[in-house]
């Protein structure tokens, strides 16, 4: 049944989190439409546990890990894998969209293991600790602060070659 | 804390409220120095992964939300009452020797609405339609569809003891479902209304016709387009 404080307080939740949700699955299935759709579920399946929701500031987590939850079930972990499938049959045309460097970077990012990139967008999208991310993707905080070091140390190398390139272009 | 653990732990997470990372970077000038860099850095992730997010994200769940517990109440409603019927129906029929029978048309508005409610999905799903998958269907329900201008979805459905073409459009006030029910037949037109939908039925050469859209959606023009670009063959 309705309640209207459960209504009340479901609705802040999507108002709240729906968007970050939504580009943190993006990023992860790089399809806008799967996005919507593992959102949506996602908060059909938030509305029937959040009776269980005691920490108000665990709320972010728990939906993060409720729509990893739903994606690894819908297609499999092994679909993550960016090595074995074609990304051409995977990638949203709009995605790579964007202006310069901005557009560069997401190709740099979506080019990133998932194992450093998933961490990554945790912290950057969520503003979460190593810890908050160990206990979402069921890792250590060790492996956890060497993929957030590894992935940072690549995206750095990354805009330091498209420095030196945008330089050498303006030198010619 | 020296200046090794402290660019580790920065790259780790520039944003880190650690109090010794803190302390060393007011006292490390070339430290300090590589946390601007690095948070410059910083700035342009943030950028690009923010990608856009759909319009009406938020309210699309909430429709979703709403319309899958009102759908769920309702069926267990429609459950309680068809049981009670049934058995008025049969303790009649066994006392007194009586036939029952009678025309489910004015019923009919319910079960529509409620198969847009069961169907809500398909109002924003953006998934592209194969077009010999739609006309095969189309032939099979005897209808020719020419061209509709903004066409977003056209399928075969289940509805009651029959079938339905389900077709979504995109009105002026949002999608607009439209449902060509060749086994539904209604004498006359009929008004459906709840609080966020409208929508009418109406005869057609086989069948009935129905579309429903938001409340602002002007549905008369919308059922105009469908009858000038439909063939009941």
């Amino acid at each position: 049944m309705f309640s209207r404080r459960k209504d009340r307080q479901f609705t802040l939740l999507v108002e709240a989190w729906s968007a970050d949700l939504f580009r943190y699955a993006v990023w992860l299935c790089r399809d806008r439409s799967l996005a919507e759709e593992l959102v949506q579920e996602t908060f059909l399946r938030a509305w029937k546990g959040i009776d269980s929701l005691k920490d108000p500031a665990a709320t972010r987590s728990w939906l993060i890990t409720i729509l990893r939850r739903e994606l690894f079930r819908v297609h499999g972990k092994a679909k993550l894998a960016i090595s074995d499938v074609d990304t051409a049959d995977l990638i949203d045309p709009d995605f790579h969209q964007g202006v310069g460097l901005t557009m560069e970077l997401r190709k740099a990012l979506d080019s990133l293991p998932d194992d450093y990139k998933e961490p990554l967008l945790l912290q950057i999208l969520g503003g979460f600790s190593c810890e908050e991310i160990a206990d979402m993707t069921d890792s250590s905080k060790g492996a956890v602060m060497t993929r957030l070091f590894r992935a940072r140390d690549k995206m750095r190398k990354f805009l330091e070659a498209s420095s030196s390139e945008e330089f050498m272009e303006n030198q010619t | 804390m020296n200046c090794l653990e402290f660019r580790r732990l920065v790259t780790i997470d520039p944003r880190t409220r650690d109090k010794e990372a803190l302390e060393h970077r007011r006292q490390c000038a070339s430290c300090d120095a590589m946390y601007q860099r690095t948070m410059a850095t910083e700035t342009l992730l943030e950028r690009a992964v923010n990608v856009g997010v759909p319009n009406n994200l938020g309210s699309n769940i909430l429709a979703r939300h709403y319309a899958e517990h009102t759908s769920r109440t309702r069926a267990w409603k429609r459950i309680s009452l068809n049981a009670i019927a049934a058995s008025l129906i049969l303790a009649a029929g066994v006392g007194l020797g009586m036939k029952f029978s009678g025309s489910a048309s004015n019923a009919l508005p319910y079960y529509v609405l409620q198969h847009v409610y069961d169907e809500l999905p398909l109002l924003t799903s953006t998934r592209p339609m194969d077009p010999a998958s739609l006309q095969k269907t189309l032939r099979e329900e005897h209808l020719k569809i020419s061209h509709i201008e903004n066409l977003k979805y056209a399928g075969a459905c289940a509805f009651r003891n029959g079938r339905s073409v389900h077709m979504v459009v995109q009105g002026e006030a949002g999608p607009v479902t439209v449902l060509l029910m060749p086994e539904e037949t209604v004498k006359k037109r009929m008004t459906i209304s709840d609080p966020r939908f409208t929508g009418i039925i109406s005869p057609a050469p086989h069948g009935s016709l129905a579309v429903i859209g938001e409340k602002q959606e002007p549905i008369e023009k919308v059922e105009h387009q469908i009858r000038q670009e439909v063939q009941w063959l």
